[in-house]
Formats: structure tokens, sequence, C-alpha cells
């Protein structure tokens, strides 16, 4: 059995739990990273945590989700659970493909891929749309100004393919349901601060016509979890300041990769991340400089403390479906490992004593 | 004694959040008092004399010195009096404020003046990001005032924007005044990609190069008389309009993906 | 050892016991009211303050998917609080005991994650039936008794405790057509009409004898002329109990389409004419709101009002949800109305203990509002000097207009706020201090302004415990989740399995709330 270890030394669980303690407690601003590959009882207690240290408390979803949050705090949105789109006439996948089975071919379903770039839609699609990468936010416009009955000037539109958005926009209004399916969790050369507002305006914008809804796609095995989690203990789905005034709400501002890349933190507590996996370069190079507690079913090269924890895979706990739907997660095989809850509880009763 | 001078004496090893570093409040207080102020290092909370040597008192004329890019909120929420950052100045720096003046001498970091409601807002070098934006969630930015910026800013410049007048001297990053609802925004160069998206109303005057978003559509080429009456303003607070003192403008009504009520006046020389 | 606490000298008002401010001892042993106690035992000294049980709020919005979603939506305005602070605050103002007016099915696992971490009060909630395949699947084949099974099975799986109704099949006509059905229409694609989903689920709650009647948000709410539906089904219930939720939003008249006007004074009659039905008020106050409603219909009616931005969210096999921020103001004619009709209900309420207290919290105010609700009631010049206020056309025809002299007392309050409510949920221990009751106990400060008496109790004991003094919570307790426990034929898991395999996404046993899932999280 994998054992917790300190500067690389295996550790009792307890003894390693003190010393990740000591470490955080020592540090002027720490911040709890990851909540992404947890169960909802691992997330709330790390809020515990992030709670009693006085820390930031962030997600990965502050960096690849965060077009969404902000067009869902402009605009709000037009959502459905998955179940729904069995009602679909009409699926737009928009530079992605679906996670539900109700989006896969059958009859009465008409099936568009628009294709952004390289990042194309399901290949089985019925008809395709191709834009350049920069195409992209002004052909959202386009539909949206279509689907409001408004014209769009030929002298404006440069390149862009008119007539086929005109068209996709009377679809889009004219159908009995539909859904249009985005990536929420874009890829960073993929992310722009737009684009989530401008499909939940269109979808708004059809919507007074006919029924549609928008669909993201998540990443991870609970991002919608965390920020589910982190909303109702907090007020704020990410980038979360517990200062002294409470909780206080700085998507950019206290987001890991910014704050890692200015060296506004100086020690890191992991919680279900891979944290090099959605940081920059820069940021994962100060990360590996500042005093880290790792939690996590591999160990962590570098971390001043590894708590070893049973596998997302192998914990037994609640999640999150990636339509909002909470759901009893049930793993075949049980681990020797304690939860990441049950180790973060203990870490927080260190902090206490 | 008609200044309060704060000179950062020990460099803060993280973020430092001042928002009480307001010259409105130092009007009333005493040196002692001033350096009592609490600030957050991180999660502790310290006395605003522990980073900086605090001299003079009641007075609302303030002047910051030392290497304050990582002190965050200074003069936030400010209602009047004077505000001199005479470096680079850490995020949210003047955010909120309603009344008095604020000059960074140096950069401006980001959501510099966000949801700024008053007063005047003077950056010499640089602004990063969201300048005089638009907090998370609300339906409104800018909602009063005058802001410059004499280098350049970053994305999502004036932001919602609902009254009031930022004027940038150089260029502008991606969505430029996205979703105004009123007000003006003058870039001098060149505007990012996007600007002016979901535009209600509002006027955007674009000096330099610009791409145009397909939901803009072309009216005419004139010269509006309101420019200059702006631009006279512009100049009576020290803002050089440049070439755009002279030429015309092409006006674009839109965003016509939106309610479609507001222009952009693309400058032409001839 | 077994905790005790005497409070000793308070001027108690417990309406159950007919107790109207005598002066009495509440002997506390173990988290529960007994007849006495050992002399030695603890005191605490209530001379000069008033002894209440602690309020119950029988209509409130506090937890589940769309409660998150407005949180989510307002990081700016903060309208909705956070769990926590949704039981410090309640507890803070003296409530005890909360219930969550609409929980889907689908979001029960949710609703039960967040009651979990709401600290302090007791708390459970009703679940949303009505305008779900499950029912209508079952009204199609005609049975009544299978009705009662599925609501048997819903309270169950859904750990709820009682059953929501709606918008009866409104709410799966606007979603499948935006389609409008009256009371004897049948919905689109079916034979099934809202009269007999009504009756059928009220008979059906009265069937399984679950503890508080069906609690029904009658169709149209909000809508010109309104009252006429209410009245009409009323009329359709032929006599068998049931809740109706946030009445004031009920009870409009004038043309469809236009500007409504109050008709309090009939509805108040009609709550006179039959015992068998109850309401909670739903008063609208004056400031920042958030509306959040499982009729979707009004979510987009508010969205096109005010141009605000807006959830809008559908839910496989049941109806849906919008969210939209609001704010009620004084010069607003309709809103100037909205509040005038829900102070007509109250003050000309036949019958304290069938008309009680709430603001729909977020939808007509937060609860944090109800102490100036209890002050407009209490006090007759305050009420004038804010009726002087509002738009004056928003007044005319109401009672308010006619000078309504009224002013409840500390024991008509008792029972709005407290006898009531326990009593319309069949909360046997909650809403009196007589022996057996649960220990939970507000003791107010009297002050001339009522408003800050209620704001601030001056403690606050939950379970036998001192958890609230002087506006600061001084222990962080946690109360229980209550749930009914109806029974019902396992065959009906059948039926309701086929309708999962034929249009769900999920299988019967993920809808089913563990044991393990309710309770204090930590």
């Amino acid at each position: 059995m994998r054992r917790s270890t300190v500067d690389g030394q295996p550790s009792e669980l307890d003894a390693a739990v003190a010393v990740a303690a000591g470490l955080l407690r020592a540090a002027r601003q720490p911040l709890v990273y990851g909540l992404l590959d947890s169960t909802v009882e691992a997330q709330r207690a790390a809020v515990a945590v992030a709670r009693r240290l006085g820390a930031i408390l962030d997600t990965p979803a502050s960096a690849s989700h965060a077009g969404s949050f902000r067009a869902f705090e402009r605009l709000g949105a037009a959502l459905a659970s998955r179940g729904e789109y069995r009602h679909a006439e009409l699926a737009v996948f928009w530079a992605c493909g679906s996670d539900a089975s109700e989006l896969a071919p059958r009859p009465g379903l008409a099936r568009v891929s628009v294709d952004v770039g390289s990042a194309r839609g399901p290949a089985d699609a019925d008809t395709r749309l191709a834009l350049e990468p920069d195409q992209e936010i002004p052909a959202l416009l386009a539909l949206r100004a279509f689907a409001r009955g408004r014209r769009v000037d030929a002298a404006q539109a440069g390149s862009l393919p008119v007539e086929a958005l005109r068209s996709l926009a009377r679809r889009l209004v004219s159908c009995g349901y539909g859904v249009v399916v985005c990536d929420a969790d874009p890829a960073p050369a993929r992310r722009d601060a737009c684009r989530a507002d401008a499909l939940t305006a269109l979808v708004r914008e059809c919507h007074r016509k006919s029924r549609v809804r928008l669909s993201g796609l998540r990443r991870g095995s609970n991002p919608v979890g965390a920020e589910n989690v982190l909303t109702w203990l907090t007020g704020f789905p990410a980038s979360v300041r517990f200062g002294a005034d409470g909780p206080r709400y700085g998507p950019g501002e206290f987001a890991a990769e910014t704050l890692l890349q200015r060296g506004d933190v100086d020690a890191v507590l992991l919680v279900g991340v891979e944290p090099e996996a959605h940081l920059s370069n820069e940021a994962a190079a100060q990360l590996a400089r500042v005093p880290c507690v790792a939690l996590g079913a591999v160990e962590r090269e570098g971390a001043r403390v590894f708590l070893a924890t049973s596998a997302f895979g192998a914990t037994a706990g609640r999640v999150f479906r990636g339509d909002g739907v909470a759901l009893r997660h049930a793993p075949p095989q049980s681990s020797d490992h304690p939860s990441e809850a049950t180790v973060l509880a203990r870490l927080a009763e260190a902090l206490a004593s | 004694m008609s200044e309060v001078r704060l000179t950062l004496r020990q460099a803060p090893s993280v973020a430092l959040e001042a928002p009480c570093v307001r010259p409105d409040a130092f009007a009333t207080l005493s040196e002692a008092a001033i350096a009592r102020l609490p600030v957050e290092h991180g999660r502790e909370v310290v006395a605003l004399g522990e980073f900086f040597d605090v001299r003079g008192e009641h007075a609302d004329q303030v002047r910051v010195e030392g290497d304050v890019r990582r002190v965050k909120r200074l003069g936030a929420g400010m209602i009047g009096g004077s505000l001199i950052v005479a470096g680079s100045a850490g995020r949210h720096t003047g955010a909120g404020m309603s009344g008095g003046s604020l000059v960074v001498e140096g950069d401006a970091d980001d959501w510099t003046g966000l949801g700024m409601r008053g007063g005047r807002l003077v950056v010499h070098g640089n602004a990063a990001a969201a300048f005089c934006g638009a907090a998370p969630g609300s339906s409104r930015g800018m909602t009063g005032g005058l802001a410059f910026v004499r280098g350049s800013v970053g994305v999502r410049v004036g932001e919602r924007l609902r009254r009031g007048v930022i004027a940038v001297g150089g260029s502008a990053g991606a969505y430029a005044g996205a979703h105004m609802v009123a007000g003006t925004l003058v870039v001098r160069g060149a505007l990012g990609p996007g600007a002016g998206i979901g535009l209600k109303r509002g006027s955007i005057v674009a000096g330099g190069a610009l791409e145009l978003l397909p939901t803009f559509r072309y009216a005419c080429r004139y010269r509006p008389g309101y420019v200059d009456l702006l631009f006279a303003s512009l100049e009576r607070h020290g803002f050089d309009v440049g070439a755009m003192a002279a030429g015309a403008f092409d006006r674009f009504g839109g965003d016509h993906a939106d309610l479609g009520r507001g222009e952009i006046l693309k400058w032409t020389a001839s | 050892m077994s905790e005790r606490l005497r409070i000793t000298g308070g001027r108690v008002y417990d309406p159950r016991h007919a107790i109207d401010g005598a002066i009495r001892d509440i002997c506390i042993e173990d988290g529960r009211v007994v007849a006495a106690l050992p002399g030695d035992a603890p005191t605490l000294d209530a001379a000069g303050l008033v002894v209440m049980p602690g309020a119950v709020d029988i209509h409130s919005h506090v937890a589940g998917p769309k409660v998150n979603l407005a949180r989510r939506l307002e990081p700016e305005r903060r309208t909705v609080p956070t769990v926590p602070d949704t039981g410090r605050l309640y507890t803070l103002l003296g409530y005890t005991t909360v219930f969550d007016a609409a929980v889907p099915l689908l979001g029960a696992r949710h609703a039960h994650l967040e009651l979990q971490d709401t600290p302090l009060v007791d708390k459970g909630f009703y679940v949303l039936l009505g305008n779900d395949e499950f029912v209508l699947a079952a009204l199609e084949d005609g049975s009544d008794d299978a009705v009662r099974d599925v609501l048997g099975w819903a309270v169950r799986a859904s750990r709820a405790y009682g059953v929501k109704v709606v918008n009866p099949g409104g709410g799966a006509a606007w979603k499948a057509a935006r389609g409008t059905p009256g009371l004897d229409d049948a919905l689109p694609g079916r034979r099934v009409t809202p009269r007999r989903i009504l009756t059928a689920l009220a008979r059906a709650a009265d069937a399984l004898a679950l503890p508080h009647p069906m609690h029904l948000h009658c169709s149209n709410l909000g809508l010109a002329g309104n009252a006429t539906t209410t009245l009409d089904t009323i009329a359709a219930l032929e006599g068998r109990r049931v809740h109706l939720a946030h009445l004031q939003f009920h009870v409009y008249g004038g043309e469809p389409g236009g500007r409504p006007t109050s008709r309090a004074r009939e509805l108040s009659a009609a709550l006179a004419a039959h015992a068998n039905v109850s309401a909670d008020v739903g008063q609208v106050m004056f400031g920042p709101a958030t509306t959040m409603t499982a009729d979707a219909r009004v979510g987009e009616m508010l969205h096109d009002l005010t141009g605000r931005k807006w959830v809008d969210a559908d839910l496989e096999l049941e109806g849906g949800c919008g969210v939209v921020p609001y704010e009620y103001r004084e010069r607003n004619v309709v809103h100037a109305m909205q509040w005038a009709a829900g102070l007509e209900l109250l003050l000309l309420s036949p019958d304290p203990w069938r008309l009680v207290l709430s603001t729909d919290h977020p939808n007509g105010g937060t609860f944090l509002s109800y102490p100036r609700l209890l002050r407009l009631l209490m006090d007759r010049a305050y009420r004038d000097e804010q009726i002087a206020r509002v738009h004056p056309q928003g007044l005319e025809g109401t009672a308010l207009r006619d000078g309504l002299a009224r002013e409840y007392s500390l024991y008509e309050v008792a029972i709005v706020t407290r006898a009531a409510p326990a009593r319309l949920l069949g909360l046997e221990h909650k809403g009196h201090l007589g022996v057996g009751a649960d220990a939970d106990v507000a003791l107010y400060a009297p002050d001339a302004n009522l408003e800050t008496m209620f704001t601030t109790p001056r403690h606050v004991l939950k379970a036998g415990r001192r958890v609230a003094e002087d506006g600061a919570i001084r222990e962080e307790t946690w109360g229980r989740t209550l749930q009914a426990t109806p029974p019902f034929d396992p065959a009906v898991e059948r039926a309701l399995g086929r309708v999962l395999a034929e249009a769900g996404s999920l299988s019967l046993e993920d809808y089913v709330v563990g044991a393990d899932e309710i309770g204090a999280a930590r």
C-alpha cells in the first residue's frame, strides 16, 4: 500500500497531516487548488480547510470555464437536463462533440456541425459549416442578428459564409426543440472571453421564437460539483478568497494561474487535480518553487507533504453530472486508502488544534 | 501639512489589500490613525504603518511612493480628494471611485477604475485588462466620471460602460467597449478584435486600425459636431486627440446582434 | 448528564395552549420542554422578555438546484444567502424550522446536500409533482390508487416532508408548447386536465395521511384575473385539505393581459368559507428580490418584463424552473398593488390559524424582511406612513383605502409565525412550548419599534441549546432533516421504471436518496 510521505520519506498519515498543517499555517497566503476529480464530500471538506486557513480557493474552471462563468453572470442560461434532448429536432455541435446519447444520430434529429479551425464536431453530422478561428465570434453575432430578423451588410461580412449562417439561424428559430452543444472547458488556445456570452445570447434569442437550449461539455470528473459546492458554501463558483470580511469573489484575480505567475501565494494544497494539465508552463514552474501539500492516489514529485488517498474512481460519494444532476458514485472496487474527504477532515482538525 | 505621503518601506511578500488608502478618509485622520488602518497581507490583518512610512495628516491630498505594484485597491471607493501613485499601481486601483482625482504616474494593473462612478482617473503609462470595466454579474460597468490613459489599455476596456468618458492615447486590446449601454470610449490607436461587441447604445471613437464586426452597418462619412465638443473637453483635461483633431469619421451603427443603437466612429484623414 | 435550563419570569406567548402573555417559567431538559426541573437547574432570566416558540417558515426557497443557480447568477447583489448564512440568519431572527417549498425529484439529492450543510435550523422540503411523467402516466391509466403510490414513492425516494404542486399540468403544457391550459383543458397530447391532477394529488396526500396537505401553487401566478382561477381551484377541491402557497400572487382582478388589481377581499371571504383551505401570504416587500419558481412561464414573463438576466432550465420527465432577479418599488403601481394585496389578506384574515406569514423568500423579498412585515401588521401608525409612500393607484379598490384599523397582537403574531405553520405542517413538537415540545425558543426584548424587536431576539434556543444572543451566533448546532414516511405499493416501481426506460437518462435507483445522504455533513 502506498504511503504518505514527508520530504519524500514514508510517513504515517497522522504525522504527515501534522506537518502539512504546520506548513500551511506558516504561509501568508495559502492556495487550495483543484477539486476537479473529487467527490462532493471532498469538495466541501476542502472548502472547510480553505475557510479555516484564510486561503484562496480555486479550481481549474477559473481558467477553462471563465468565459462561461462570465456569460452566466451577465445573461443567465437556457439549460436542460440531458434526458430532455430526446425532444430535440435540431442539434448544433459548435466545434465539439456531445456526451449525450440523446443527440446521437436518430430519425427526426438533424445534426449540424460547425467546425472552427481544427476543432471539429461529429464526423457523422448531416450538415457541416467550416469557419476560420477568427470568424467564430463574427459568425455567432451574425447568427444572432439573423435570429433577430436583422440583416448583415455584405461589406462588413467579409469572407463569412453569410448564406449558410442565415440558413442555420432560420433553422434555429423555427425548430420545435434545438440544442446547441459547445465546449465549456476549452483548451487554452481555444479560450475566448466572449464566446460563451455570444452562444448564450444566441440561444436566448432563438428561444424567443422556438425552444433552444445550450449544453456545455465539461472536462474532469466533477467540475459541476465543485462549482455547486463552492457556490452554496461561499456564494461563488471558483476563485474565492477567505478574507477578513468573509468570502470574496475574484474571477481572474484569485485564479491559480495569475496568483502563481505573480508570486502571490506561498503555499499550495492540491486536492483532486493534476495541476500541470491546467496551468501554463510559467505558473507550473512557480508552483514547483512553492511549498506544496498534495493529496492523491499518485505521489507527487517535489511535494513537501504527500497524503495518500483513494483514487476518485475508487471513492464512494456524490458527484454532479455535467448537466447539474447530483448522482451517487458507487465505485466497483473500494480502496484501502482513506478518501480525500477523510484526510481533509483530519487536516481541518489539525489546523484547529 | 497639506499632503499625506505614504512611502513603501517594506515590500509585501504577497498581495497587499489596501482599500483603506483613500484621500477622503485621510482628511479626518491623524498620522498615527492613518498608520493604524488595517490592510490585509495575505491572510494576516496588519497596520498600514507596517508597510508604509506615513508622513502628514488631516489632508485629502495623498501621494504614494515606492513599488506598489503588489498593493491592491488603492483609492478604491474614494469619493473625493486627490491620490497620486508616483509609480505603477496594483490591481483594482480606484475601483468604484465616485469622486476626486486619482493619478497613476506609471502603469495601472487589471481592473483599474472597475465600476467607476465619478471623479477623474488618469494613467500616464499603460493600463492592463478591464480598465474601467464591470464587476462580475453587474449589468453596468463605469457609470460616470472621466478616465484617461496616455498609453495603451488591455482587453475589455470600458465593458458595459453606462455613462462617462474613457479616452485612450494608445491602442486597446480585444473587445473594447463590449456590451456598452451608453457613454463614450475614445481610442486614438488601433482596436483589437471584437470592438463594440454587444453594443446597445453609446459611442466608440476609433482613431486607428479596426476590424469591424459584421453586425455593424455603415451609415455615412461626416464629422459630428459633438466630437469637436468632446475633443475640446478632452484637450482641456490634457488629453491629446492627435490627428483626430482634423479629418472625418465613418459612422457604423450596431451591434445589430443586440439592441444596435450604438455607433463606432472610425476616423479617416480625408 | 442531562442538559437543563429554566427560562424564568418571561411573558409567554403559546397560542396552542392559549397562553397570552402570562408570566411562566419554561423548563427544558435534553432538548425538550418538561413540566418541572430540580431547583438547582441553571436558569436564564427572562424577566421583561417576550417568550415565544421558535418560528416556523412554511414556504421558503433555501436549498436545491434553482436556489444555487440563483446564488451563482448574482455575485454582484447576493440576495440569496449561502447555505451556512441561511441557517444563521434564520436563527438570528428566531426562526428554528424552515421548509423549502419546491424541490424536483431529480434535484432531491442536491437539495439534501445543501440541507446537510445548513446549520442550526430543522429543515425539510416538499417534492414537486403534477407536471411530471410519473403522475401524468398514472393518471392516463386512470387509477387514483396509482397516483397515491407514485406520491408515496416520490416522498420516500426523495426523503421529502410533503408534496408541492406548481401550476398543475400547466408546467408540462408550457414546456411542450407554451400552453396555458384552463382547469378543464386537456394537456397537449393527453387526456389529463389540471382539475384531474389537482384532485388526484389532493386525495392522494390525504389517503397517505401526509402530515401536511397538498401544498399548491395555483395556475396563472401573477396574471390579471387569476383570482377567478384561484376561486375555481378551491371549488374544484370540494372540501379536501389544501395549502395555497403565496396566496397574494393569486388574488388579482383585471382583464387578462391588462394591469392586475386586487381581489384580496373575495379571497379572504373564500378562505373564511372553506375551513379545508389554508395559505401563506407571499407578501411582497419593497427592495431587492430574486424570483425563482418551478413555474417556468413566470420566469419568462418576468424576463420579458425586466430585460434582466434569466436562468431558464428544463428537467427531464419533470417541469423546469426560472430564476430572474427582481426589485419591488414603492412607486411602481403593480408592486404597490401586490404589497397592498398581501396586507389586505393578512389584515382581513378570518382565521390566523389558516393564513400564515411568508414572503415566499426570496420571491417577494427575503426572509430578512419578516420583522418589517410584522411591524406593518402590528403598528397602524407605521403602516399608514408606508401606505402614504406607495403609488396611490396601486391602492385603488383595496381595503387599505378603507383605513383598516386592525393591529396584530403578539398573540396573533405567535400564531401566524409559529403555532399555525407548525399545526398546518403537522409538526406535533413545534410551534408551542407545552410539555414534550422541542425546546426551540425565541426571547425578545419589547421595543416600541416592533421591527427592532423582531430583528434581534435577545436569545434563541434550538433544541435547548443557547445558539444565538443579541444578534450573534453563540454556538453552531445542527438541526434535523424532517421527512414524511408514507407507505406505497412497491409494484409502482415497475411502472415508474417503464417511464424512465422509455424517456429518462437515469435509472429508478438514481432517484432514491439514501438514509446516509441526510443529516449533518460534519
